[in-house]
């Protein structure tokens, strides 16, 4: 995951803070791929994901003139859907018992990760970092899909660089016990 | 297994991401040495890691084309771009500049029914997935080394618009009214207002593109290369309410300490019935640029400080108008911290550390309002308190007034002496409220000396940590629990023999014991 700056992204910056929406649209086409990445990741729920991505960009467009020029586009842009998905945990989390019945039901289904089509390695890796509690997970994912480091991390969930380090150790022991069979 | 591993396991994942200390680098590397059984252990983290990095690491072209075309339309919704006065700096913003009459005088609101936070990520499903190899994925991993820098600009575009939407509703006064009738049940602000639940920002997000996160320099805003002045001006009938194309001046000012006569920094100051404002600098010196020519009432806030209004200036064409202020520290630097409020059998109290209007002790169940502010200072309460919060308001009532903070505050920040509750409603990252609000609290609010108030804090620890464990299990917060009655409980042992309200004592000890803290 290379942060360097595509060499036409400041000047596709500097339409798109002018108002050109194509040149937007090109660098929705360059980061699209990567933000889903990570907001998958962190959702584990593609469909939420790609309405966070969507957001995110929105988002970016508005606040344009606020984003630093000469900067790389992605990390800014990552923060900003950071900071959406963490808002979409909170709200899902506000959500009435409906949807516990729901997720009861959904537990009794056969198998969601039965739609994935990944490679089967890949498939129980993501279902145990979907199982993780999800502030483990955010910061699992922020450091190994995009490689933050921890004050990184801390800024963005807004937490103390020793909550980042405990979490981050929490999760990775997590998933240890959960794939060490595909870990020997 | 050495018997000692337990030690080292614990900072393997440190180890792994180099981030402990050169002494405590070497002394893993040399447990590694030794001991197959944590060689392996950090293996395994070291290819969770590799496992990690090969993961989606592509999507189906029907996923990304449906994303990109989703977004174009979202796009051609977007109204036009205006250009900004000047570019931001992408200085972080302290957010609590802008909540100086949220800390002027804080009345906590309890919301019976609060919903804490459980973990939902878990109820999701992944689909439409296939790994496919990009060949834009597969770059080197290379941490981002200067987020920091474009970190405020990102954390005021995604919040700004809410607070900005927000504020006047959880803009506080000096009494909030509780509903007497409704009681508890009632909050004075609906939760519904207080959290931000709009899907898309609204127009009114634009409200502050045009306040600068930093005023370069002596405020001149230059253009950037290849850009033409014309282009960086904004349209004034875009940024104010006055009519079009008028005439652009520019107001500029230091504002001062009243009591110190030293150049305050983080000051807002914003033009009234404009979208226009700029903070100070650190030497209190600010300029807003391009004020269509009018008259205009200027508002300085900051926390800590009461809020100051120029009526009547006037912005001529061209011309530099000269603002200069003096701000009087508020009554929160005055030591008038602690006040509550709330009623008891149809009795308005108002407590604060200048004296208590309740004489009776007030049950429980009839505490609906309280500052936190007072609650959580750390200064002591001045000598003319007859008792302390927590000897006035019995144990459970604390709790509940606990509860109405968790749902209420996301964090609490502190700036010099300055400090301050943000409410939820001005989340930036809303992760849960509780876990901001007792991660930020404890690393801005020593314990004090007071045995009382150390008490209280020491409780409200507890009981925070706890709340959260029970609320998505996270342990760390079980931990954290423990750890804080582990200290009460001594400081409690202590106080005893010292002579303390032994009833008083009690109680706190048995609202300790009715918390499970055994995993």
């Amino acid at each position: 995951m290379s942060t360097k700056v595509e060499p036409d992204e400041p000047l596709l910056v500097a339409q798109a803070r002018q108002g050109d929406k194509a040149a937007f649209g090109r660098l929705v086409k360059l980061n699209q791929s990567r933000l889903l990445r990570m907001v998958v990741g962190m959702t584990g729920d593609l469909d939420a994901a790609m309405d966070i991505v969507q957001e995110s960009f929105i988002r970016a467009y508005r606040a344009l003139d606020r984003f630093e020029e000469g900067q790389p586009f992605y990390p800014w842009l990552s923060t900003i859907a950071t900071r959406l998905t963490l808002n979409h945990f909170k709200k899902a989390s506000r959500q009435t018992s409906l949807d516990d019945e729901i997720k009861e039901r959904a537990d009794e289904s056969p198998d969601p990760l039965q739609k994935l089509q990944m490679a089967e390695n890949e498939t129980r890796f993501m279902a145990a970092v979907r199982a993780l509690p999800e502030q483990y997970r955010t910061v699992f994912i922020l450091r190994t899909f995009e490689q933050l480091s921890y004050e990184d991390i801390a800024a963005r969930m807004d937490i103390s660089v020793g909550t980042v380090d405990s979490r981050l150790y929490r999760a990775r022991r997590l998933l240890v016990e959960q794939l060490h069979d595909l870990l020997e | 297994m050495p018997s000692d591993c337990s030690r080292y396991e614990d900072k393997l994942s440190t180890y792994l991401d180099g981030r402990l200390s050169p002494k405590e680098m070497a002394d893993v590397a040399a447990h590694l040495e030794i001991c197959a059984s944590c060689a392996s252990a950090l293996d395994k983290m070291k290819r969770l890691d590799d496992m990690a990095a090969d993961a989606i690491t592509g999507f189906d072209e029907a996923v990304l084309d449906e994303l990109s075309q989703r977004i174009d339309a979202a796009l051609d919704k977007e109204s036009p771009k205006v250009p900004a006065e000047q570019p931001l700096r992408a200085k972080p913003v302290p957010i609590w500049y802008r909540y100086v009459a949220v800390a002027a005088s804080i009345a906590i609101v309890f919301f019976a029914g609060r919903t804490m936070f459980r973990d939902a990520g878990s109820e999701v499903f992944m689909t439409r997935l296939r790994p496919k190899v990009s060949p834009s994925m597969h770059q080197a991993p290379t941490p981002p080394r200067d987020t920091a820098s474009v970190r405020g600009a990102a954390a005021d575009s995604v919040s700004t618009g809410s607070r900005a939407k927000s504020l006047p509703e959880v803009e506080p006064t000096a009494e909030k009214e509780i509903d007497k009738d409704a009681g508890a049940a009632a909050p004075t602000v609906a939760p519904s207002q207080l959290r931000e639940d709009r899907p898309l920002l609204s127009t009114e997000e634009k409200q502050t593109v045009a306040v600068p996160a930093e005023i370069p320099g002596k405020g001149e805003a230059v253009p950037a290369e290849g850009e033409t002045e014309a282009v960086r001006e904004p349209t004034p009938e875009a940024l104010t309410d006055k009519g079009p194309a008028a005439p652009l001046g520019k107001i500029m000012g230091k504002v001062t300490d009243k009591s110190t006569g030293e150049g305050l920094s983080g000051v807002a100051v914003r033009v009234e019935g404009t979208r226009l404002g700029a903070k100070t600098d650190v030497h209190g010196n600010f300029v807003i640029q391009s004020v269509p020519s009018d008259t205009y009432n200027v508002v300085y806030s900051s926390i800590g400080y009461e809020t100051v209004k120029s009526a009547e200036v006037p912005v001529n064409p061209d011309q530099v108008t000269d603002q200069s202020v003096t701000m009087k520290p508020s009554v929160l630097e005055s030591g008038k911290i602690t006040q509550v409020t709330g009623h008891t059998k149809g009795i308005d109290f108002n407590y604060s550390d200048t004296g208590v209007a309740a004489k009776e002790k007030i049950p429980s169940a009839e505490v609906n309002a309280i500052d936190a502010e007072g609650l959580l200072s750390h200064k002591p309460l001045a000598a003319s308190a007859p008792e302390s919060l927590s000897t006035l308001l019995p144990v459970d009532s604390l709790k509940t007034v606990y509860a109405a903070m968790f749902d209420t505050y996301q964090r609490a920040e502190i700036q010099g002496d300055r400090r301050a509750l943000v409410p939820r409603a001005a989340g930036v990252a809303e992760t849960s409220g509780l876990q901001r609000f007792t991660d930020s609290l404890e690393s801005i609010t020593p314990l004090p000396a007071d045995p009382a108030r150390r008490i209280e804090l020491l409780y409200f620890r507890v009981r925070a940590n706890y709340d959260r464990y029970v609320s998505d299990g996270d342990t760390e917060y079980l931990a954290r629990a423990r750890s804080f009655k582990e200290m009460l409980t001594g400081l409690l042992a202590q106080m005893a023999d010292s002579g303390y309200d032994r009833a008083r004592l009690d109680e706190y000890r048995r609202e300790l014991d009715r918390l499970d803290l055994k995993r």
